[in-house]
Order: structure tokens, then C-alpha cells, then sequence
């Protein structure tokens, strides 16, 4: 593992929605950092920068706390509704030999031989949540799943981790589906079936509509007539 | 089968407004790809199947998952009807859409047609959208 990217943060001024807001308008982002028995630390960072530290695939960072470096995972990231910028981040302080649970993205490489014979690849679980120490943590755990048929699947279990890293089983069970190659599905007769009853739907409105102005004539007339 | 629900407390409900983003169905969760919405409004039940039938047939054998369901009955009035005989009758449904919400997704296929299909969707909506891709980090 490289050394960990150096993030700086200063000291916020308030807590709540208020003053987040203020800070985030000024290009900073809010963060907070917990753990080890410290008490929490509030405190802001340059958002430019935040964005480039997490461009990468890294989860440990060197925070810069009053003067201080303290090694930190990354919790949880909130981002806006658009997930274009980054409202909130939650750092854990963690020694680097300590074991830590974390996800690790998964990459699938290859194309089954399923699909090819018209299967559909089905991702079940992006990411695998795996416990190792913190200054080992993969950036990605690559599988080959170009052997796959249709009707095969890859489980949890079945992943081969780099050494020193272990399934989270806490999280998802060895024999959860990650992956799979389902069989075909019977597009034809239900795009058909579909297309159908779409038209078939459409006629039906169709036919109300052109209903509904004799209904009403019928109603005006019944208006006039009184 | 009609897109709209099986049963239902009120057969009209009041229109309501849509005031500010999606805070919740704002991420793609069941596919790879998603179609989210960029502006807020009402997708009819028409819509949606219009939608589902043309990503089926754009990307074959592809999972689709639509995010949102038309919960909402809309009431019209007949043309030529004179003022006054109260509210009119559920006509059809629609989901109401908060700009940011995910409408469609789809899993199991490649990039390339996941992006027809979901271009193929766009075109049917009535709000401007924006593909976008699962978050894995």
C-alpha cells in the first residue's frame, strides 16, 4: 500500500444544518472524525481537494487535525440527490495494523460463455465486504468469470481473496450469489404478448375516447333538453 | 396487466405540489445503469409501459426495474360539460416525480445497448433526464 493521501482539515466554527450549509457554500465540506476512544472532532475541508483525494480508489487517509496526523477510514459519504458533490464525509480513526471491515469493488473480467450463448450476466453484488488490515486493503479483487454458463453463478465463498484478506461472513454469507449467468429469458412471445396489449390498451382508450363525446352529446342533449 | 394499484383508501386525491429534490430513489440500486430524472412532474402508468416495452426491445433479455409506480389517480371532466356537478372521475394514474429520482433501470446488459435502451426510455418521458451508472465506490 502506497502512503496514504494527506488530507488537511481546519477547526469548524459552529455545528448544524445552518453552518454546514455556510461551509459547503464556500466550497468547504463538513466532516467528522471518531473513534479510539477520542472524543469526535468537527472540523471542515477544502471540497477541490476531497474530491481528488477520493478520485482515487483509497479508503485510508492521513487527516491533519490541528497540527496532528491521524490515520482514517472513510465511513459513509453523503452525497447530494444528483451524486455530484460531496455534503458529508465520516472518518474513523484506525491504527494500520489493525484489522478492519471494509468493502473492496469487485471486477469482473471476461465475457461468459453463457452469454454468449445467450445468457444474461447478472451482477449481485457489486462490492464484497471483507476484513484485512487497513494498510492492506485491495483496491479491487479481480475474478475471471469467463468460464461461466448459463445457469452457473460465483458465491461469496468461492472468491478468491489476496492473502490476509477474509470474507466478512458477518455480512454476506459464503454462499450468497455474486455473480450469475441466467438463462434466456422468453423475450419474443412476451414483447409480442406485450406489444399487444399495449396496442390492445391503446385501441380500448382509443374506443372511450371516441366514446366518451357521444356519452357527453348525449348528456348535452339531455342539458338542453331540460 | 394495468399499471395501477389493486385497491386504494380514496378514489380522488387532491393535486398537491412537488417542491424540491428526490431525497430517497435517487440512486441506482437493482441495475448498473439508471434513468434519472433532471426535473419534477407526473409520469402516467401509459408512460411507464410505453417505457418498459421499449427498453425491452432495445436491449433483449436485459433486466429492467422501474423505480416508481403511479400511485395517483388524476380526475378530468368531460368536454361540453357545464359548470358545477362536482369533481370529476379518475381518469388515469400517475407517479408523481421529484427531480433526481431514478425512473428506470437496467442490469444485464452491455454498456452500449444499456444506453440505447435507456435513450429509447428518455424519449417517452415528459421530464429531461440523464443516464446515469451504479455507484461502486
Amino acid at each position: 500500500m502506497s502512503t496514504p493521501t494527506l488530507i488537511k482539515t481546519t477547526a469548524r466554527d459552529g455545528s448544524g444544518s445552518q453552518a454546514s450549509r455556510r461551509e459547503r457554500a464556500a466550497g468547504l465540506v463538513p466532516v467528522i472524525i471518531y473513534g479510539h476512544g477520542q472524543d469526535n472532532v468537527q472540523c471542515k475541508v477544502d471540497g477541490h481537494d476531497l474530491g481528488l483525494a477520493f478520485a482515487t480508489s483509497d479508503q485510508v487517509f492521513n487527516l491533519e487535525i490541528a497540527g496532528k496526523k491521524e490515520s482514517c477510514l472513510v465511513k459513509e459519504v453523503q452525497y447530494d440527490t444528483f451524486g455530484q458533490r460531496i455534503l458529508h464525509v465520516d472518518f474513523s480513526r484506525i491504527d494500520l495494523s489493525e484489522q478492519v471491515a471494509v468493502e473492496v469493488v469487485l471486477e469482473f473480467r471476461g465475457d461468459p460463455a453463457g452469454v454468449s450463448a445467450g445468457g444474461t450476466r447478472i451482477v449481485h453484488h457489486p462490492k464484497l465486504s471483507v476484513n484485512c488490515r487497513a494498510d492492506s486493503i485491495p483496491d479491487v479483487v479481480v475474478i475471471d468469470v469467463s468460464g461461466l454458463e448459463i445457469g452457473d453463478s460465483l458465491h461469496a465463498g468461492e472468491i478468491e481473496l489476496p492473502e490476509g484478506v477474509s470474507l466478512d461472513e458477518g455480512q454476506l454469507a459464503p454462499g450468497e450469489q455474486v455473480f450469475a449467468v441466467a438463462a434466456p429469458r422468453v423475450e419474443v412471445e412476451e414483447t409480442t404478448e406485450d406489444a399487444e396489449g399495449a396496442e390492445g390498451e391503446e385501441a380500448t382508450d382509443e374506443k372511450t375516447d371516441e366514446a366518451k363525446p357521444d356519452g357527453d352529446s348525449e348528456g348535452k342533449k339531455k342539458d338542453s333538453g331540460s | 396487466m394495468k399499471n395501477m394499484p389493486k385497491r386504494f383508501k380514496h378514489r380522488k386525491v387532491q393535486k398537491g405540489t412537488i417542491r424540491g429534490n428526490a431525497t430517497r430513489g435517487h440512486t441506482v440500486e437493482f441495475g448498473e445503469w439508471g434513468l434519472q430524472s433532471l426535473q419534477a412532474g407526473y409520469l402516467t402508468s401509459r408512460v411507464l409501459e410505453a417505457g418498459r416495452v421499449a427498453a425491452n426491445r432495445a436491449a433483449p433479455g436485459s433486466r429492467i426495474t422501474i423505480r416508481v409506480f403511479p400511485h395517483k389517480p388524476v380526475t378530468s371532466i368531460p368536454a361540453e360539460t357545464r359548470m358545477g356537478k362536482g369533481k370529476g372521475e379518475p381518469e388515469y394514474w400517475v407517479a408523481s416525480i421529484k427531480p433526481g429520482t431514478v425512473i428506470f433501470e437496467i442490469g444485464g446488459a452491455d454498456e452500449s445497448h444499456a444506453k440505447l435502451a435507456m435513450n429509447r426510455v428518455a424519449h417517452k418521458l415528459p421530464v429531461k433526464c440523464r443516464l446515469v451508472q451504479r455507484r461502486v465506490r
